[in-house]
């Protein structure tokens, strides 16, 4: 394995981490756009601040 | 911030994923049974209550 002096507690390299991570933002930026788009349109149709 | 895929050497992925796919469903049950459980926000009462009050009234 490739002996780095990086601490790695998952055995994941930083190359191996930074991939992973790039995969996860980008679902994580699908998963936020959806979630905004459903609260606005929820919002038109039942204000619930409108108090 | 920019370090901040250094979580992955440190917490399992496939544990984080599960645990967060558990955690968000179990968030969304609660929210949408919170918001029927509130006449106000009761989708189901404002969609059929009373047939056609809200038509009604415009």
């Amino acid at each position: 394995m490739a002996d780095n002096t990086d601490l790695s507690f998952t055995g994941l390299t930083d190359e191996q981490a930074q991939e992973l991570h790039s995969v996860y933002m980008s679902g994580f930026t699908i998963f936020t756009i959806v979630a905004v788009i459903a609260h606005i349109l929820t919002y038109i149709k039942l204000p619930w601040f409108a108090w | 911030m920019s370090q901040f895929y250094k979580i992955w050497m440190i917490w399992d992925p496939r544990r984080v994923f599960v645990a967060q796919g558990v955690f968000l469903f179990l968030l969304a049950v609660m929210i949408h049974l919170v918001l029927l459980s509130n006449p106000e926000t009761n989708w189901f009462n404002l969609a059929f209550g009373e047939e056609g009050s809200v038509a009604a009234a415009e």
